[in-house]
């Protein structure tokens, strides 16, 4: 684990707590990036943050309390957009990436670099009472543009409720931990999915989209 | 009839099947995705009992191409011979 390097991409709901679990878990390398500043309506999921770091970029307050939680982490904190242009950096000497970004476009961009550096690509998305999860695996499974290819949101504020990213990003670390030590059964090709309103867990086999431009090109 | 299915997931019960015979002349879309469910053993819920709609977080459907919303009344729509539903299962854009 020591050896391991994670990207966790935003620093939201699903990153501040996923990025909370992989320093406690002692993992080696730790990239944190977002380009956002934390917001009081942040405060009802978002566990790295107070209403002292109101207005403070969220990777400079993560890199600080994360520090302070395991100083054997090597961290670097980005405080950046991920666009076209620096996606593929970011993944140098990276081995896995997890999502915790809160938008189609940006997933997008991570899939197409993960895909093209056969980085594993941990997904985690949040709507409301619901989460879902999946595992992608470059070359084994279905890419995240199988799924879906839409760069717009489709509703234009998504409403979080608190204790749903911190169920997801506790099962992509549980996720991300499994690719580092080569064990368990990994969400590879299955999407699970979580109803907070019933309860339910759901699992979809997803498929391959022939004519997806990224994994069956 | 035969009703075409267009789907980014396996449908448990239609393994490697792209359409599914049904044995009765009409069809609603309602009565299709209760068709599946049951192919499925249930393991795929389309329809929320609490609501007796299709929540758009859950799954995305179209006939024929044309957008279906899964409300009450969008499922009452009629099926006829050849049509194809597509059924997509979504990822949330949250985070």
């Amino acid at each position: 684990m020591k050896r391991s390097h994670v990207l966790v991409a935003g620093m939201g709901g699903l990153g501040s707590l996923s990025s909370f679990y992989l320093t406690s878990l002692g993992i080696g390398n730790l990239t944190l990036i977002d380009c956002g500043s934390v917001q009081l309506s942040d405060l009802n999921r978002q566990i790295l943050y107070n209403e002292g770091d109101l207005g403070l970029k969220k990777v400079d307050v993560a890199y600080q309390r994360l520090s302070l939680l395991n100083s054997d982490v090597q961290i670097y904190s980005i405080g950046e957009k991920i666009t076209s242009e620096n996606v593929s950096g970011l993944m140098k000497e990276v081995e896995i990436v997890i999502d915790g970004t809160d938008n189609f476009e940006t997933r997008l961009l991570l899939n197409r670099a993960c895909f093209e550096k056969k980085i594993p690509y941990v997904y985690g998305g949040i709507f409301g009472f619901r989460g879902k999860i999946t595992t992608f695996l470059p070359g084994r499974t279905p890419c995240f543009e199988c799924l879906y290819q839409e760069q717009e949101e489709t509703v234009p504020v998504v409403p979080v409720v608190g204790p749903i990213p911190g169920l997801i990003a506790t099962l992509q670390v549980l996720e991300v931990l499994k690719v580092i030590l080569g064990m368990g059964d990994l969400l590879a090709g299955r999407l699970l999915s979580f109803d907070g309103e019933t309860m339910a867990f759901s699992y979809f086999d997803i498929v391959k989209r022939p004519e997806c431009k990224i994994c069956s090109a | 009839m035969k009703i075409g299915i267009v789907s980014n997931f396996t449908i448990p019960g239609l393994e490697g099947e792209n359409e599914i015979y049904l044995d009765r002349p009409a069809i609603t879309l309602r009565g299709l995705l209760e068709e599946l469910s049951s192919k499925s053993s249930g393991r795929v819920k389309f329809i929320r009992p609490s609501t007796d709609a299709v929540h758009p977080m859950d799954f995305m459907i179209d006939v024929n191409g044309v957008p279906n919303q899964g409300s009450r009344e969008d499922l009452d729509v009629a099926l006829k011979e050849g049509d194809i539903v597509t059924i997509k299962v979504l990822p949330l854009g949250g985070g």
